[in-house]
């Protein structure tokens, strides 16, 4: 541990686990979270991702209103550098693995390497911090995001998901794909991505993430050469919340695309706008929900069995439960030939669990699945950085998932269950095959 | 990492790396099959049989159960391939035992299913249940069937069909779905009984506990097993093909997807150098974002959002993949010939050849981090009796010359290609011309 600068130190014994987290005078957070591996991860990310297309500094009125698409864009761009060079090139020259990759809140820059961490680290750290961009590099980019974006639409596992959000949400932004279109990255400029670089790449709204067999004096250093010594003044963002503007009500409860697929497959999401504003609560909730979803639908449960055995649906179930700190939803994911019936079971299933309660064995073995799938999440240097970054973005504190996990009672899943799954919050968004007759949808 | 291989019982060897950097372990059952079609056609079947439930959890929902109490441990079953050879194989990811809460031993739980699912399944003098056996030949046709869900995997599929074309035992999407017609809930028992029973069990562990006591945990549960003959296992060869086809099939989809497969002559062979060759000229070619194929068809063509080869020590094949506009499948097609053509003229920069060879030490050096990969990494070799280790092939690349490569390249041939025409608009085109 490095004593020059301010430092939290978290662990787990249960876990057997721990990391640190320095704060740099320049305003960067820098969690370092040692593990004896080969290869070293390190991200370096804004908690900026496609959402974040209508904000303002606190001293503005008016929101400024960017088009779709525009964080990923600036992704992509960041890696060409002010002499003509591709940031790749200096990664591969290291031998470094380099990457990234922009979600609905958060845009990461990474690299893994097993040798010559430092010169890696030190470019991670240059390029994302000197961006450059002109007419012509944004001109040459459209190409490839176009393909990228034609790539997603032929994806009907990727286009049923975005139909799920599309018909659950009325405005929210998550509904619109994080690449953009085709129509919306035509109007991106070099200006506009000055405009969103300079307010979310700012070293305040950052984080650093290092996970690896690497001494914090080795991060520190490259930190200091790299970066400025002093934080720069600036009036916070805000982004629009977009949950209050959201209704509990999902915007349409069907939704239907045809496309090239053997059989129908389904998403069917259950919208959740009860988003508590505290991490601390919003957290509680993510592990009090997987605890339930795991209780209601997992393949040694009865709704999962009942259905395979009846043909109802294909062996590939999915579901899970996301929240943020403006978005909330359930989903359940997969092939049926036909998905209405898929809903019909679910609402049955809910209606006769709400009569006969949820079981206690059940439960007790959903929090166990759940701890066994945390403490795997420890294995690679990837997930751990990845992970922590997550919970950077969220303002929450990884290892203490573990106990938080522990500490979700029965009584307070069975609260959760009675509120989880109203009918006015259920969309169900269906690929069909181009040749298949429409299913009445009741 | 040291391998410390031993035999359990005449049927069944182990082969185990302990070590206690994981908090998963990992354990793998491996039965090399006959090399033939009505193999193959039972072996598409009956994982998904033998998943559905065994005489103690008798169907799946109480199996899945038991996996869940051994602390979510995941239990896959699969038809797959070593090499040429097919196989049945079985995996399963465990939690280690030491972050087990309550005492419970994962892996001995683990082991049990395992053998309960290979020496005890639900079966009759009369076969497996009808039911349960129509069941998964439906879900078998309706995986064959969503194929073409996803183009850029359809495409992979249907250029080994067309590289394969003159091998029987490598089925068709096509000859697939017609062969279950074949598959009977007896016909699958003898299947059972006969190919898969008789088969020697290679198994291999990576986790903390000590060998021994996995080889005494395998012991105890698989005892009873009896290989009746080893299986020959056809060692990897490079097949000099049969002449270039080129298929084109036309799909209601937005973005063409090209698949071109190459032959380089070059195997895994003890003593030889030959896969490392190929390996280094691979990553030069689209093995990483310094590659050509990416340097060029991507970032300064702007042709697509990947190109990229990849490259099987088994089979000696090379392929490439590329999304891009179906009007320009011809530009592509050129482009990525020339940096072919580039590295068959020695045209390779020092610091292509540098970026190529640390990537691939950083590839390697990264095996050491994952159970699953260390596995794959010596249990494909060691079942072909190769016994390098990770650190062997790592100084084997490292001595692999530019003249080398630029010789392999020069024999390396265009073998078969298949194209995914798109014949939609993408979305966005659609959305634009309705306004």
């Amino acid at each position: 541990m490095n004593e020059q600068l301010p430092c939290t130190s978290y662990h787990s014994e249960r876990l057997k686990e721990r990391y640190w987290v320095y704060q740099h005078p320049s305003g960067l957070q820098i969690f370092i979270f040692p593990k004896k591996m080969t290869a070293a991860y390190a991200i370096f990310g804004t908690k900026y991702g496609s959402i974040h297309n209508r904000f303002r500094t606190e001293e503005e009125q008016d929101w400024t209103v960017v088009p779709d698409g525009i964080a990923h864009f600036l992704e992509h761009k960041l890696f060409t550098c002010e002499d003509g060079s591709d940031a790749f090139e200096r990664f591969s020259d290291y031998g470094a693995d380099a990457n990234a990759y922009t979600s609905f809140n958060k845009t990461c820059y990474l690299f893994s390497c097993t040798d010559r961490f430092e010169e890696s680290l030190g470019e991670l750290l240059d390029f994302v911090t000197h961006p450059y961009f002109t007419e012509e590099s944004v001109a040459s980019e459209v190409g490839i995001i176009s393909e990228e974006i034609r790539m997603y639409d032929d994806n009907p596992s990727d286009r049923c998901f975005y139909g799920m959000l599309e018909a659950m949400y009325a405005h929210h932004s998550i509904r619109r794909n994080i690449c953009g279109s085709a129509r919306s990255i035509a109007r991106i400029t070099p200006d506009l991505l000055y405009r969103c670089y300079h307010t979310f790449y700012r070293l305040s709204n950052m984080a650093l993430v290092v996970c690896g067999d690497i001494k914090d004096d080795q991060v520190l250093t490259a930190v200091n050469r790299h970066l400025p010594a002093v934080a720069r003044k600036e009036p916070p963002v805000l982004c629009a919340d977009e949950n209050e503007e959201e209704s509990p009500r999902v915007f349409q409860a069907y939704k239907e695309q045809r496309m090239q697929v053997a059989k129908p497959i389904f998403n069917i999401g259950i919208k959740d706008t009860d988003i508590p504003k505290d991490s601390a609560l919003r957290q509680r909730k993510d592990a009090a929900m997987a605890i339930l979803d795991e209780i209601l639908f997992s393949r040694a449960g009865s709704f999962y069995n009942s259905l395979l055995e009846r043909d109802l649906i294909s062996p590939a179930l999915s579901y899970g439960y996301s929240i943020s700190q403006t978005t909330a939803y359930n989903s359940l994911a997969g092939e049926a030939d036909d998905p209405a019936a898929v809903l019909r079971e679910l609402l049955a299933y809910v209606r006769a669990v709400g009569s006969n309660g949820l079981q206690e064995e059940d439960f007790r073995r959903a929090k166990r699945v759940m701890y066994a799938e945390f403490v795997k999440s420890f294995d690679s240097t990837d997930s751990i950085a990845n992970n922590l970054f997550s919970f950077f973005c969220e303002d929450s504190e990884l290892l203490s998932y573990a106990d938080i996990i522990d500490s979700i009672t029965f009584r307070e899943v069975c609260e959760l269950f009675e509120t989880a799954f109203c009918e006015e919050a259920i969309t169900l968004s269906v690929v069909r095959p181009l040749d298949g007759g429409t299913e009445e949808f009741k | 990492m040291t391998v410390q291989t031993f035999k359990v019982t005449d049927s069944v060897s182990l082969s185990c790396i302990q070590t206690d950097q994981f908090k998963t372990g990992i354990l793998t059952l491996t039965l090399p099959l006959p090399h033939d079609r009505e193999v193959i056609l039972c072996n598409s079947v009956l994982p998904g049989v033998l998943r559905r439930g065994t005489e103690q959890y008798p169907n799946m929902a109480s199996l899945n159960r038991r996996l869940d109490d051994l602390y979510a441990s995941c239990v896959e079953i699969r038809s797959g391939r070593i090499g040429k050879n097919p196989a049945l194989m079985l995996t399963a990811e465990l939690l280690d035992d030491r972050y087990v809460t309550d005492g419970t031993s994962v892996t001995d739980g683990v082991i049990e299913v395992l053998s309960q699912m290979l020496l005890h399944p639900l079966l009759t003098p009369c076969g497996f249940d009808k039911t349960a056996v129509e069941q998964e030949k439906r879900f078998e046709r309706d995986a064959i069937r969503a194929s073409v869900n996803h183009t850029r995997a359809y495409a992979a599929i249907r250029l080994s069909e067309l590289m394969h074309r003159e091998d029987r035992t490598v089925l068709t999407l096509r000859e697939r779905e017609a062969g279950l017609a074949e598959i009977t809930p007896r016909g699958l028992a003898d299947f059972y009984r006969t190919a898969v029973r008789s088969a020697p069990i290679y198994a291999f562990y990576v986790g903390s506990l000590p060998p021994r006591q996995v080889a005494d945990l395998l012991s105890h549960r698989f005892g009873e097993w009896k290989a009746n003959d080893s299986v020959l296992l056809e060692p990897p060869t490079a097949d000099p093909g049969c002449g270039f086809c080129s298929v084109s099939e036309p799909m209601s989809v937005s973005q063409g997807k090209l698949a071109m497969g190459f032959r380089t002559g070059s195997v895994l062979a003890q003593g030889s150098k030959a896969a490392s060759v190929a390996t280094v000229f691979n990553e030069l070619l689209g093995g990483s974002p310094a590659s050509k194929l990416f340097l060029n068809v991507r970032e300064k063509m702007g042709l697509c959002y990947y190109c990229s080869s990849s490259y099987s020590p088994y089979t000696g094949i090379l392929t490439v993949f590329s999304g891009i506009e179906t009007a320009k499948r011809q530009q592509a097609e050129e482009a990525i010939l020339a940096q072919l053509e580039e590295l068959r003229q020695g045209k390779i920069s020092d610091t292509e050849f540098h970026a190529a060879r640390v990537s691939l030490e950083n590839a390697y050096r990264q095996i050491y981090d994952n159970p699953a990969d260390l596995q794959s990494f010596y249990e494909g070799r060691r079942l072909f009796g190769i016994s390098d280790t990770v650190e062997e092939l790592r100084r084997t690349i490292a001595s692999v010359t530019q003249e080398e490569v630029i010789h392999l390249a020069k024999q390396v041939t265009l073998d078969a290609v298949f194209f995914v025409e798109g014949t939609l608009p993408s979305a966005e085109q659609e959305d634009e011309s309705d306004e």
